[in-house]
């Protein structure tokens, strides 16, 4: 981990401040300071780890723009299904025709979580590099209005969210356990949500 | 007096190999008299109650005046119960809207397919090519009986008495009454040894567009298929199979699949193991809990690529010699141009819509099956060998069918033999139904064979065929089956070679080889059996051929079918309602196949759109001989189903075995046509006066090779193996 | 015990809630009509009406549509599903007949809310429903048919 001079909160100049820089950087060097400070390259390197769970199949595959994909495999939903007006499907053909909204069918092999549906077509990840995939993530106008701890607290209470770490039999969870996952969250927003160009 | 089979020529073949040499009728070699209806001896035992016209085998006559066809062919949606009745209903002068029909008993000797012989059963697009005299002289006998029976009644000249639309009357007098009001009467009169038929200027419902007879039940709810049949008592049974071909059970272990709530029983059987429950959730749970270990010692373990392999170390060898006229390697060597081609064919699944599936009630004094039942003396032979009963003990209530495509005619009856096994093994103490799951049925064999052909054919400067060389590689479907007496000769299995040899266009000159691939996996007819493939062959290797010969294909065609007017009719009518000659923008193609397969002529003309733009089909254009049209809408309906059908097949389908494994499972990697990718299609008949030949098949051969013209046409890339490889179109 | 609503009825069901629908209308209701084609909401025969929208009964467990209106073809009502299976037997829609009460279901559904249906519109909210027997050329026709009549 690169040990980055770390800022104090409020300004650098004057007695009081340099104190508290030099306070700062001294939990940054021992590493046991009660409220550490995440560097960019931190905030950077956990995005790297959270960008493959958002392009993992269990997420990506319904950020897309008009029709999900599909499976591990990622291939065009079978059968053939569109966003409709309102993200749910078009009439006799919606996402609730066949997804349960109580969880995974175990019988028919349909996933299901509460909402089931395409994400909006604001929130496309298909085709973006991670550094684009993060620009987007962090941007309100782009995320569904949500401010940092929104989006964490997002990740980790949203039960659609959820589904992907329980996607039900033949389909891989995300790699990254769960718990993990919100951490890395912590220390991207923490760090500034540091994103690659 | 003569007896009705001389007075009525009827096209019967005593072989089945005869009939697929399209033998034409031999007069008088069949008496139809003995399956003249209304026989008193061939009546059922118990007195039929009062007013129904119960004597009669293939009709019942209500108080209510409703009529009854009893249908000897089952319904798998190809309307024979409504051609059938048509048929009835033109000679008794009957009210359509009171025509209804019901499934006869497993009763070869009243219900047999003349086509077959002394055998009940559906199949090879024969239904209305048996029935074609049979049911109008049924029709007509019934209406003289009823002309009779008043005249009698009303002490009035028979010659005065008219019939219509289900109404007896005798002018003169004003009386009149109804079928249901004088069937009782009816009954009593003896039944003519002799018919007159209408002469077609006559015909009212014949060559009309009549309501089908099975709309209503099919479109509320209401029809009832195997699957929805309920006996007192009964348990669903799902049968745990090996993932192989050829494997056996070596030991079971119930114990998990046991404690899944509503499982009653678990039993081991010849084929695999069967699990029983309450009801079908439960039973596919027990079975996913079930673990069987195989021998799979005996078992098809190679993968597809394996088979393709050895198909064409085959094709190498020498094969058995199927025909040869002329000298095809003479005539090749001096041919303007040669074409060498190689095509490929997939394993098929027939993937009904509704999965295999049927009811058996066992005792030990009989057993009775509820099956959508396509070879009813098959299926009743087999239960009684299992059943070690008698086949007059087994009783098949046929049912609605939801689909088939050959898979519901098997000849060594599997699916009937699971049942009866089934019932063996739990010794008959409760119905069973044995149900398929799609898995079971796409991962079930039974398939189209896997084929390879090899043509190399030519082509001289005058547009004719110089030489044809024809090898192919196929697993025999008839052989190990009750048919193959009649159907493999010296080797050959007719239906590997079917279209080819035997085609209509003119090639004097040619050599057909066969090499026969053996499997454990088991083979079966798919609709249109061997044209399924040979027709895509012929089709194709002709439109190559035209093409190098710098002929239109349409105008080759015809110049091969010089002697053949009824086909040439045919490829001329599609071509005109095509707009053959019309140009179609850039990226669109349009190919034209004729074939000729069960005694009818089919060309159908495609067009196609391709890459850039998404590839998709987007009009075929069909012209039809099936002789006399008994339904027109039926045909079109048919052709259009045909379509629907084979469409998936020419584009994606194909059964592929990984290490003996079928990679396949349900209808996302075997996907059937969706209605996005239907065609629009119009069908043109050719008025004809010819007896009625099949329409049930005829329509899946010209398909992909129509399409697969097509594409050559807008893109110059000519793609022969099934299925299409469409990527390669970029 | 689970209670639904199906086809007005109140119905108690000694089955647990992960049960797909499909299996307690046949196999404990004896509600027929509706059928089993794979199991894996690929084909559609299986459809059902939930709260009037189409749903496949094969994938949706009973305990998903406690306390909503569940309708089969048996019981299906009213202009839109009168005029569907009218202009279906006037056209002869059926063959073998087995998938047409998916079909028919998803066409009451499309029509109920898309008066005049363009053929993409019914291309995509067909799109579930297979018929192997082909009868697709028909379904459309029958649905711009009923479209006419409810005009």
């Amino acid at each position: 981990m690169a040990h980055a001079i770390a800022r104090a909160p409020g300004k650098a100049c004057g007695r009081l401040g340099l104190l508290a820089t030099l306070v700062a950087m001294a939990a940054t060097t021992n590493g046991q300071a009660q409220t550490p400070r995440i560097s960019q390259a931190q905030s950077l390197a956990a995005w790297d780890r959270i960008a493959s769970v958002l392009q993992h199949p269990r997420c990506l595959n319904c950020h897309q723009l008009n029709a999900p994909l599909q499976g591990d495999r990622r291939r065009p939903h079978v059968p053939q299904v569109s966003r409709g007006s309102d993200d749910h499907g078009v009439s006799a053909m919606r996402c609730s025709s066949c997804h349960n909204e109580a969880g995974n069918n175990q019988t028919s092999g349909t996933p299901g979580a509460p909402h089931w549906a395409l994400a909006p077509a604001s929130m496309l990840w298909q085709g973006l590099t991670v550094g684009e995939l993060c620009r987007m993530l962090k941007d309100p106008q782009r995320n569904g209005n949500r401010s940092a701890a929104a989006l964490v607290e997002h990740m980790e209470v949203d039960k659609l969210v959820r589904w992907g770490w329980n996607p039900g039999k033949g389909r891989e969870a995300v790699p990254i356990p769960h718990r993990d996952f919100v951490e890395l969250m912590k220390t991207w927003v923490g760090g500034g949500m540091a994103c690659p160009s | 007096m003569i007896p009705l089979g001389f007075a009525n020529k009827v096209a019967i073949r005593p072989s089945r190999r005869a009939f697929l040499k399209g033998a034409t009728a031999a007069a008088g070699t069949f008496v139809l008299g003995t399956y003249i209806p209304f026989r008193k001896s061939a009546l059922a035992q118990t007195a039929p109650p009062q007013g129904v016209f119960e004597p009669n085998v293939f009709l019942k006559i209500g108080a209510d005046d409703s009529v009854t066809l009893i249908s000897k062919h089952f319904e798998m949606g190809q309307g024979a119960t409504t051609g059938l009745a048509t048929l009835v209903a033109e000679e008794l002068e009957a009210d359509w809207s009171k025509m209804r029909f019901e499934f006869a008993p497993n009763n070869a000797k009243l219900y047999n397919n003349l086509v077959f012989g002394p055998v009940m059963a559906t199949g090879g697009s024969t239904s209305m090519v048996n029935s074609w005299v049979q049911m109008r002289q049924v029709g007509a006998a019934a209406r003289m009986m009823f002309v009779a029976a008043a005249a009698e009644k009303w002490r009035v000249p028979a010659a005065e008495v008219a019939v219509q639309k289900g109404v007896v009357s005798h002018a003169p007098s004003g009386r009149r009454a109804t079928f249901g009001e004088l069937a009782s009467d009816a009954m009593r009169v003896p039944v003519p040894a002799n018919v007159t038929l209408k002469s077609a200027s006559e015909w009212k419902l014949i060559g009309t567009q009549l309501a089908r007879l099975d709309s209503l039940g099919k479109t509320t709810g209401t029809a009832t298929f195997a699957l929805d049949i309920r006996r007192p008592g009964m348990l669903t049974a799902v049968i745990k199979r090996p993932e192989r071909f050829g494997a056996t059970v070596v030991s079971f272990d119930a114990t998990e699949a046991k404690k899944v709530d509503g499982v009653v029983d678990v039993v081991q059987l010849p084929t695999g193991v069967a699990v029983l429950a309450r009801d079908t959730w439960a039973a596919v749970r027990g079975r996913e809990a079930l673990k069987v270990a195989w021998d799979t010692s005996q078992a098809e373990m190679r993968s597809t690529a394996d088979i393709l392999q050895e198909y064409r170390q085959l094709i190498e060898g020498q094969g058995l010699s199927a025909a040869r006229r002329g000298d095809a390697t003479g005539r090749l060597a001096r041919a303007a141009n040669v074409i060498e081609a190689e095509f490929t064919f997939p394993y098929l699944a027939h993937a009904p819509m509704e999965p295999l599936n049927c009811v058996i009630e066992a005792r030990t004094d009989g057993a009775e099956i509820w099956s959508g039942c396509q070879l009813q003396s098959i299926d009743t032979f087999i239960a009684a060998q299992v059943l070690g009963l008698k086949p007059e003990q087994i009783k098949i209530n046929t049912l609605l069918a939801g689909g088939s495509f050959g898979r519901r005619g098997n000849p060594v009856g599997d699916w009937t033999v699971e049942l009866a096994s089934i019932a063996k093994a739990i010794n008959g103490r409760a119905p069973v139904h044995l149900v398929w799951t799609r898995e079971d049925d796409i991962k079930g064999g039974f398939y189209r064979p896997m084929v390879l052909h090899r043509v190399k054919a030519g082509v001289d400067a005058s547009g004719q065929i110089a030489g044809w060389q024809h090898k192919l590689v196929s697993q025999s479907i008839f052989t190990g089956t009750p048919f193959e007496q009649m159907a493999v000769k010296n080797g050959v299995d007719h239906s590997s070679i079917e279209g080819i040899a035997d085609t209509h266009y003119a090639i004097a000159d040619l050599a057909l080889d066969v090499h026969n691939a053996k499997s454990r996996l088991p083979v079966l007819w798919w609709r249109s059996v061997g044209h399924s493939h040979t027709a895509h062959v012929m089709e194709t290797m002709l439109d190559e051929l035209a093409r190098v010969a710098g002929r239109d294909p349409m105008a080759f065609r015809l110049g091969l079918l010089a002697q053949q007017p009824r086909d040439a009719a045919v490829v001329r009518l599609a071509a005109e309602k095509a707009g053959w000659n019309s140009s179609l923008p850039r990226g669109k193609g349009r190919g034209i196949a004729y074939h000729y397969s069960f005694n009818t002529r089919i060309a159908m003309v495609a067009e196609v759109t391709t890459p850039p733009s998404a590839f998709k089909v987007d009009r075929i254009v069909a012209a039809v001989d099936c002789g006399v049209a008994i339904n027109p809408d039926i045909v079109t309906a048919q052709i259009e189903g045909a379509i629907g059908f084979a469409l998936s097949s020419a584009l994606r389908n194909q059964v592929m075995l990984n290490k003996g494994v079928v990679e396949q499972n349900n209808f996302d990697d075997y996907e059937p046509t969706r209605i996005r990718e239907m065609p629009k299609v119009e069908v043109h008949i050719v008025k004809s006066n010819e007896p009625p030949s099949g329409i049930g098949e005829p329509g899946v051969p010209p398909i992909a090779p129509a399409i697969g013209n097509a594409i050559f046409a807008a893109t110059g890339k000519r793609l022969r193996s099934l299925p299409f490889d469409l990527n390669s179109l970029g | 015990m689970i209670t639904l609503t199906i086809n007005g009825r109140t119905e108690q069901l000694d089955v647990s809630p992960e049960t797909p629908l499909l299996w307690a209308l046949r196999d404990r209701l004896n509600l027929t009509g509706t059928k089993y084609g794979c199991g894996r909401a690929m084909c559609g025969a299986c459809t059902v009406h939930v709260d009037g929208e189409a749903a496949r009964s094969c994938s949706i467990m009973v305990g998903e549509v406690v306390g909503k209106r569940i309708t089969t073809i048996e019981a299906v009502s009213g202009r839109v599903a009168d005029a569907v299976k009218l202009a279906w037997q006037r056209l002869d829609v059926v063959q073998c007949g087995y998938c047409q009460s998916g079909q028919i279901m998803s066409a009451i559904t499309l029509l109920s809310a898309n008066k005049r249906p363009t053929d993409a519109d019914i291309d995509a909210s067909m799109e579930g429903n297979i018929c192997r027997c082909g009868t697709y050329v028909r379904i459309r026709h029958a649905i711009h048919e009923a479209a006419k009549a409810l005009a």
